[in-house]
């Protein structure tokens, strides 16, 4: 019966922080489970209040289930227990794995998670939802390793750490990574690199125009993509972001809609497609993979 | 005797069985009244402290608790009155300034830790500790001779009903032997006062102890008795303001009894409402008391025998009974009877050197007192044929 003393433990101690009337209840309990280890009786009766108190409940609701609470409480007080840290390690899991990762459930896993109850940080748009022609995955498998990248829009300088970002405009995942994701880029020594992977049909087009955009002024990227991220979904306009920023429109549309363009923007995606890709965003960050919006501090943790 | 209505606590919870009055009594609202009164209409220093109106009416209402307690206990004097804490004080005052000339002190295997520690301290610095062993709870007469023929005994400090299981001393009769052979007796009359007659002087004891709380009194009171020549040879224990009646710089001049025993600011209320008590109990005469209160342990023995052991022999208890439940933890009853209104007590009842003894593990005790009636008996019968019956096993 000791062992319930054990729980006790744990819930009085943490009521304890908040609360001085559970510190003394705290220590009788740490004062059992100590003499219980020890193998001796525990002398504070904490044990038998529990045993009575909990049996008392049943025993107001019919006194033969307060009998059978009462005369089985060891074992009972034993499931308790096992379940309790049961529990408590999954918890424990679940918050370690959401600290790392983003997600309770582990590295690129969904499911539900309690601490994300609106699984804001496991989002990712299905790189074979409707309108997609993307080929079937080459390899379920993310990475970068022995990749060919020559098609990426390369924004590094020689920097410690190199995340490389494949996002679709029209995807409200990769919105909602991007500002995070530029935080990183702009805070951090990270050299990035971009590649735009369309999902959806808004975004049809738009890596013929980003690629266009970098061949022609490199620079005017990042504000392109500023401006396009700040569009409704719905009402993406590739002309009117670049107008928005001072960008040769009419010179970059007029590539984008050559067949060189059209054929690098088709070779763009059949290499980020070799990385394993399976929904957008995701992100390298020095070659460990991370799908869908996470908090800053994942992407941070992965920087050398 | 139904006398519930005395007593707020039993007004108000009508469904409550109070079964632990060996701990402490309930208290009437004539004792809680009178304690009120102090406080509200002269709350002042006593003792001659305080000239004014309010100090003197304290002074006077102090002393005539005295008086009061006198009345009740059968001493000669007022001045034999000796207001303590509790009875755990009371022992202690005496074992601590007794003039012992053969280190030599017998008492019971059965006595409350009160009546125990302080002669087992003493045995540390050498004393001699006797203790006379009990068969079913009853004293051992012969052993009790013997060892006062054997050995030169100053002092004899024995219980007049026994905490643990209720068993009555014959007190006059020891007191009696231990004057034969030299020797003083010391009655703990905690679980004595309040539920039958005592008359200290028929019970030709030397020194006689007992608590308020106990009988219908407030907590922090109790009382020492002593007789005038045994008291003037004790050594004041507590010494402070009031003991005195002067200091020069090389000698003390101690005040008249009882006042040299009572150092500092007394506790005008908890004396008052001691008083007020014993009045109360004697107004309900204590045979009639004694008498209700066997009445319905003898009822309540038929209850619980079928759970367990009952210690103590059945013809000498008083109004306690002690029982040790089969199969079921001590406590653990007794959380289950509160959990159903009912109040006992359980554990070792600060008798600890006897359950070493006889390796018995926690009991559960049942004390009755005045206000008890055979409806609370029902009512436990009820309960542990009833809700509890699941848990517990008959012999």
């Amino acid at each position: 019966m000791g062992m319930i003393c054990l729980v006790a433990l744990v819930v009085f101690a943490v009521l304890g922080i908040f609360s001085a009337r559970h510190r003394p209840l705290a220590k009788e309990a740490f004062r059992c489970v100590f003499r219980k280890a020890t193998l001796r009786k525990c002398d504070t009766g904490l044990d038998s209040r529990i045993k009575t108190s909990v049996s008392g409940v049943f025993f107001k609701a019919h006194p033969k289930a307060g009998s059978f609470v009462f005369k089985h409480f060891t074992v009972i007080s034993w499931i308790f227990t096992i379940l309790f840290f049961a529990s408590l390690a999954s918890t424990a899991i679940g918050g370690y794995n959401y600290w790392m990762y983003g997600n309770c459930n582990g590295p690129g896993e969904d499911g539900f998670c309690i601490f994300d109850p609106t699984s804001s940080h496991q989002g990712f748009s299905d790189v074979s939802e409707e309108g997609c022609t993307a080929p079937d995955l080459l390899n379920s498998y993310l990475t970068m390793e022995g990749k060919n990248t020559s098609t990426f829009l390369d924004f590094s300088q020689g920097e410690q750490n190199t995340m490389v970002f494949f996002g679709c405009y029209a995807c409200e995942y990769t919105r909602k990574a991007y500002p995070t994701l530029m935080r990183v880029a702009d805070r951090e020594d990270v050299g990035l690199v971009f590649a735009h992977f369309p999902v959806k049909n808004q975004s049809t087009g738009f890596s013929e125009v980003v690629n266009c955009l970098y061949k022609e002024n490199p620079s005017l990227v990042r504000s392109f993509n500023d401006a396009v991220f700040s569009q409704p979904i719905d009402a993406l306009d590739a002309r009117a972001a670049l107008d928005s920023i001072g960008a040769p429109t009419q010179d970059v549309l007029a590539c984008a809609q050559s067949s060189d363009a059209q054929a690098y923007a088709d070779r763009q995606f059949s290499q980020v497609e070799a990385t394993g890709i399976y929904g957008t965003p995701t992100v390298f960050i020095n070659g460990e993979p991370v799908v869908g919006p996470k908090p800053y501090r994942i992407y941070r943790r992965l920087l050398r | 005797m139904n006398i519930r209505e005395d007593f707020s606590y039993l007004r108000e919870h009508p469904d409550q069985t109070y079964v632990d009055s060996a701990c402490v009594s309930l208290k009437p609202d004539v004792v809680l009244k009178s304690m009120n009164r102090y406080y509200e209409d002269f709350p002042a220093c006593g003792g001659g402290r305080s000239g004014h109106e309010l100090g003197r009416k304290t002074s006077e209402s102090f002393e005539a608790a005295r008086r009061q307690v006198q009345k009740f206990l059968g001493a000669k004097r007022s001045s034999e009155i000796i207001f303590t804490r509790n009875t755990t004080e009371g022992i202690n005052l005496v074992a601590r300034s007794f003039p012992f000339e053969h280190r030599c002190v017998l008492t019971s295997d059965k006595e409350h830790n009160s009546n125990y520690i302080p002669w087992l301290r003493l045995s540390k610095q050498g004393f001699k500790h006797l203790r006379v062993s009990t068969k079913e709870g009853v004293l051992d007469m012969d052993e009790y001779k013997r060892l006062l023929e054997e050995h030169e005994v100053d002092l004899v400090a024995i219980n007049h009903v026994s905490n643990l299981d209720g068993i009555v001393n014959q007190v006059k009769e020891l007191a009696r032997i231990a004057h034969r052979h030299g020797a003083r007796i010391l009655v703990d009359g905690a679980q004595s006062a309040g539920h039958l007659p005592v008359d200290v002087r028929k019970l030709q004891a030397d020194f006689f102890v007992c608590s308020g709380h106990k009988m219908f009194g407030p907590s922090g009171t109790g009382v020492l008795y002593g007789k005038r020549e045994e008291l003037v040879r004790l050594e004041p224990f507590l010494v402070g303001g009031d003991t005195v009646e002067d200091v020069t710089p090389e000698e003390v001049v101690w005040a008249d009894l009882p006042h040299r025993f009572e150092a500092g600011l007394q506790d005008y209320a908890g004396v008052i409402g001691f008083g007020q008590a014993c009045d109360y109990a004697a107004k309900l005469k204590l045979k009639r008391i004694d008498a209700h209160g066997r009445k319905l342990r003898e009822a309540l023995q038929s209850v619980l025998e079928p759970y367990g052991r009952l210690l103590g022999s059945a013809d000498h208890r008083s109004s306690i009974l002690t029982l040790l439940p089969e199969n079921i933890d001590a406590h653990e009853l007794s959380l289950l009877l509160g959990q159903h209104g009912i109040f006992v007590r359980s554990g070792t009842f600060c008798c600890h050197s006897w359950f070493h003894k006889h390796d018995v593990p926690a009991a559960l005790r049942f004390s009755l007192h005045a206000y008890n009636t055979d409806e609370d008996i029902e009512r436990i019968r009820k309960v542990l044929e009833g809700p509890l019956s699941g848990v517990l096993s008959k012999k």
